[in-house]
C-alpha cells in the first residue's frame, strides 16, 4: 500500500521534472513580478500615541469598598469607547470636510475604512494603551492619531462627568421618594396610635420596665434592711417570701389568667405566707421606717406592673400593627441604604472625576513619523522566492496535468487496452556525451537557485532601511580607512 | 497482376527461394543464390552498414531488448496459419517525431545477433529524415523508393549487408514526392513477399516516419503484421497517441492486442519492470 502510494508520488515528481523548464521559467517571471511589486509599494509610516490610565491609584483603592469602581482605562474600553462611529466621523469630517457633504453610504465606508486601520494594543497590561495608525502619508497618519487621542481625551471626560452627574441626580430623586414614604408610614403608624390609644405602643417600652424592676429590687432591698434594723429578723423571712411571690404572681399574670395553674398555686402559697406572717409577733410593731419602706415597695411594684401591662388586641389589628411596623423597617433600611450610596457616588466622583487629574495621563503625544515602518521587504521578497518556486511547480504539474504524458508504462496500458511488451532504459553510462547534457540540467538549476537568492539580497539590502543605514556605516568606515 | 508481370524484378536476389508459380515475379537464373550473397555480389563492391546503437548501458538496454524481441518472437509462433498479414513483417512506428523509433528499430537488430534461426532486414520507410539510413552510414545510397520507382534497379542493389551478420538494410533512397503513392505501388508487396518466401526465417523491419506526421506509414501499417507503437516517457502526449491509432485503426485495419503493441521508450533505469541481473 505505502508502496504504491510512494510510486505514484514518484510518478507525479518524475511528470513535474518533465516540465522542469516550465517550472523555471514561470518560477523567474513570477519572481521578478514579485519583486517588482514589492520594491514599489510605497512605505508605510506608523503614527502612534500611548496613554496611561492607572487601573488602581492610591485613592481608588482607599474608596474601594464604598466607590461604584469604574473601568475607564482598560483597552477593550477605550477601543470600544473611542471606536464608535460617532468618534470616528468627527474623525473622519476633520481629515475630510468634504465628508459631510457625502451620501451616508460613502460617510459609512469612509468610517468603516478608518476603523479597519486604526489599531488599540495593550502594551503590557499594566494601563498602557497604545493606538496606532498606518498610512502611506506619514503627515496624514499623525493627523489621525492626533484627532483620535483629542476626541478620547474630551470624550472620556464628558462621559464620567455626565455618568457621575446622572448616578447624583438619580440617587438624590431616590432619595427624596424614599423619604416621602417613610413620612407617610410614620404618619399611618401615628393614625394607628390614636386610634387604638396609646396603651397600644407599638414599641416595647423596655427602658421603663427595667427601670421599673430595678426601683423593686432596690425597695425591696431598703425594705429588708429597715426590717433587720427593726430587730425582727424572724419574720423578715417570711416578708421577703411574701414579696417574692407577689412579685411572682404579678409576672405570671402578665402572660397568664387567674385560673392558669402556676398562678393559682402561688396565690395559695401567698394565702398560707400572708396568715403564717399575721400569726407571728411584732407584726404590728412595725417602726415608721418600716412602714415607709413597705410603702415604696408597694408604689414600685404597682409601676412594674403598669410597665409590665399589655393589652390583648383583635388579631386583625395585631397583624396589622405588624405589617405597619414592617413596611417602616423596610423603608427605613432602604432610605438608610441609598444615603450611603450618594456618599459612595460623591466619594467616585472625587477619585474617578473629571477634575481628577490622575484619571488618565498621555504618555506619547503623537509625533510626524520620519522613518517608515514598513513594509518588510526582505521578508517579502523571501516569500515571494517560496512563491514563485511553488507557483513554477505548480505550473510544471498543472502542465504535466493537461497535457497527459506518460511516466509509467502502467498509465500507457491502462490509457490504450494495449499490451506494454518492453521498457528500453535510456541509463547514459559516464563516459558518454549524454551525463554532460544531464549535469549541464544541474547546473543551470543550481545557477537559478543562486540567481534568485542573490537578487533577493540585493533587492533586500536596496530597500530595508537598516540594512542600508548598516550598509553606509561599513562603506563610510572602509571609505576612511582608505582615506588614511 | 497483368500490370505487375510488365514490372519485373531485373536483379534477381534469391533465385532458388523464389517461387516459380507465381508469375508476377520473375527469376533470372544469373543472380545470387541467396541474401547472404549480397556481399560478394557480381564484383561489385558495396558499402556496407553498420550497426551502432546509443551510448546505453549495455548490458541493461540489451535486456530490455532481448524482451521486446521475445514478445515479438513469440507472436510469429503463435500467430495463425491464414493471417491476412505476415507477423514478420514489423512496422515501428509513433504519433510523434524524436520518440526512439530508430534507436528501437537498431536495439531490436542487435538483439538478433545470436538467433542462429533468423535474419533481420531493416528498412528504412522514414522519407521525410532517413535517419536510419543516416546512422549506418548509408545516406544516398540507391534504396526504396529508387527500387519502387526504378524498375531497372533489382532488389539485390538496395539491399545492403551491415557490421553485423545477419543483419541487412535497406536504405529510405533519394526523397521523391511521389512517395506515398510508391509506397502503396504493387512492386512494394512484391519486395515484401521476396522477403519473406524461401526457407530461411527472416525477418522485415520496417523503420517508419511518425503516424501524424507521414502519410506513408498508414499505408505501411497496411502490410506489417505487428506494429510496434513506440511511447517515450513524459514526452508522447495521450492525444497524440489516441489520434495515431485511431487513424491506423481506420486506414490500416483493426488495432487490437494481436496487432500491436506498445514499447515503453526513454525510461530510467530503477523503473525498468525487467528485473534481470546487471551482469547476465
Amino acid at each position: 500500500m505505502v508502496g504504491t502510494v510512494l510510486s505514484l508520488l514518484y510518478d507525479e515528481m518524475v511528470r513535474i521534472w518533465c516540465y522542469r523548464w516550465t517550472a523555471i521559467i514561470t518560477a523567474i517571471v513570477l519572481f521578478v513580478a514579485g519583486a517588482a511589486y514589492i520594491v514599489r509599494m510605497p512605505d508605510n509610516y506608523d503614527a502612534w500615541a500611548q496613554i496611561y490610565v492607572p487601573r488602581q491609584t492610591s485613592l481608588s483603592a482607599a474608596a474601594a469598598n464604598v466607590s461604584l469602581g469604574a473601568e475607564y482605562g482598560g483597552t477593550y474600553v477605550v477601543q470600544k469607547t473611542l471606536l464608535n462611529d460617532q468618534n470616528l466621523g468627527k474623525v473622519a469630517e476633520q481629515l475630510n470636510p468634504t465628508l459631510s457633504r457625502l451620501t451616508p453610504a460613502a460617510r459609512q465606508a469612509a468610517i468603516l475604512s478608518l476603523r479597519n486601520k486604526i489599531e488599540v494594543v495593550p502594551d503590557g497590561g499594566d494601563g498602557f494603551t497604545e493606538f496606532h495608525y498606518t498610512a502611506t502619508n506619514p503627515v496624514k497618519a499623525y493627523n489621525v492619531v492626533r484627532l483620535l487621542l483629542a476626541q478620547f481625551v474630551s470624550s472620556t471626560q464628558d462621559r464620567a462627568q455626565r455618568d457621575f452627574s446622572q448616578a447624583d441626580v438619580f440617587l438624590d430623586s431616590q432619595i427624596a421618594i424614599y423619604q416621602r414614604k417613610l413620612n407617610e408610614s410614620q404618619a399611618k403608624i401615628a393614625a394607628f396610635h390614636a386610634r387604638y390609644g396609646d396603651s397600644a405602643a407599638l414599641a416595647t417600652d423596655t427602658a421603663e420596665e427595667a427601670d421599673a424592676a430595678s426601683d423593686v429590687e432596690n425597695a425591696r432591698a431598703a425594705y429588708t434592711a429597715a426590717l433587720a434594723r427593726d430587730g425582727a429578723g424572724a419574720a423578715s423571712p417570711a416578708q421577703g417570701q411574701i414579696a417574692a411571690l407577689e412579685d411572682r404572681i404579678a409576672a405570671l399574670r402578665l402572660q397568664y389568667t387567674d385560673q392558669y395553674p402556676d398562678v393559682i398555686a402561688a396565690r395559695q402559697q401567698l394565702a398560707q405566707l400572708q396568715q403564717r406572717a399575721a400569726a407571728q409577733p411584732g407584726r404590728s410593731g412595725d417602726t415608721s421606717a418600716v412602714a415607709a419602706a413597705r410603702g415604696q415597695l408597694a408604689a414600685a411594684q404597682a409601676r412594674l406592673r403598669r410597665a409590665r401591662f399589655r393589652p390583648t388586641l383583635p388579631p386583625q389589628i395585631a397583624a396589622q400593627e405588624a405589617d405597619l411596623k414592617r413596611t417602616d423597617d423596610m423603608l427605613r433600611n432602604a432610605y438608610q441604604e441609598l444615603l450611603a450610596r450618594r456618599e459612595a457616588a460623591q466619594m467616585s466622583l472625587a477619585v474617578y472625576g473629571a477634575n481628577n487629574s490622575s484619571k488618565f495621563q498621555v504618555t506619547n503625544q503623537p509625533t510626524i513619523p520620519a522613518t517608515p515602518s514598513g513594509p518588510n521587504r526582505p521578508l517579502l521578497l523571501l516569500l515571494a522566492v517560496v512563491a514563485a518556486i511553488a507557483g513554477g511547480i505548480g505550473a510544471a504539474y498543472l502542465r504535466g496535468a493537461i497535457t497527459g504524458v506518460f511516466v509509467a508504462p502502467r498509465e500507457l496500458e491502462e490509457a490504450f487496452q494495449l499490451p506494454v511488451i518492453g521498457t528500453i532504459s535510456w541509463e547514459q553510462t559516464w563516459h558518454t556525451g549524454e551525463v554532460v547534457q544531464g549535469s549541464r540540467n544541474i547546473a543551470v538549476f543550481v545557477t537559478f537557485g543562486i540567481i534568485l537568492l542573490v537578487a533577493t539580497v540585493l533587492v533586500s539590502v536596496s530597500t530595508s532601511p537598516w540594512l542600508q543605514a548598516i550598509f553606509q556605516q561599513y562603506s563610510t568606515t572602509l571609505f576612511q580607512g582608505f582615506v588614511k | 497482376m497483368g500490370q505487375m508481370s510488365k514490372v519485373p524484378f531485373t536483379g534477381k536476389v534469391f533465385p532458388a527461394e523464389i517461387s516459380v508459380d507465381d508469375d508476377t515475379v520473375l527469376v533470372p537464373a544469373n543472380t545470387v543464390s541467396n541474401l547472404e550473397k549480397v556481399e560478394e555480389r557480381g564484383g561489385v563492391v558495396k558499402r556496407v552498414g553498420s550497426v551502432v546503437t546509443p551510448h546505453f548501458d549495455e548490458s541493461r538496454t540489451r535486456e530490455d531488448f532481448r524482451v521486446v524481441k521475445r514478445h515479438i518472437l513469440s507472436r510469429i509462433d503463435n500467430a495463425p496459419a491464414d493471417k491476412a498479414k505476415d507477423p514478420r513483417t514489423i512496422l515501428i512506428t509513433s504519433a510523434s517525431p524524436r520518440e526512439g523509433k530508430t534507436t528501437v528499430t537498431l536495439g531490436l537488430a542487435m538483439s538478433f545477433i545470436f538467433e542462429r534461426d533468423y535474419s533481420v532486414i531493416l528498412i528504412d520507410a522514414d522519407m521525410r529524415s532517413p535517419e536510419l539510413s543516416r546512422r549506418m552510414g548509408l545516406s544516398g545510397e540507391l534504396g526504396l523508393l529508387d527500387f519502387l520507382e526504378n524498375e531497372e534497379i533489382g532488389i539485390e542493389d538496395i539491399v545492403y549487408p551491415t557490421s553485423v551478420k545477419g543483419v541487412y538494410a535497406v536504405p529510405a533512397g533519394l526523397p521523391r514526392i511521389t512517395a506515398p503513392e510508391l509506397i502503396t505501388s504493387e512492386r512494394m508487396t512484391q519486395l515484401l513477399k521476396t522477403f519473406h518466401d524461401g526457407s530461411q526465417k527472416r525477418i522485415v523491419i520496417i523503420d517508419s516516419g511518425s503516424v501524424l506526421a507521414c502519410s506513408e506509414t498508414i499505408s505501411l501499417a497496411g502490410y506489417a503484421g505487428q506494429i510496434m507503437f513506440v511511447a517515450a516517457k513524459g514526452q508522447t502526449r495521450r492525444k497524440d497517441i489516441d489520434e495515431g491509432l485511431g487513424i491506423l485503426h481506420r486506414q490500416a485495419g483493426p488495432i487490437d492486442e494481436s496487432r500491436v503493441a506498445m514499447v515503453f521508450n526513454k525510461t530510467d533505469h530503477s523503473r525498468s519492470p525487467v528485473r534481470y541481473s546487471r551482469n547476465s
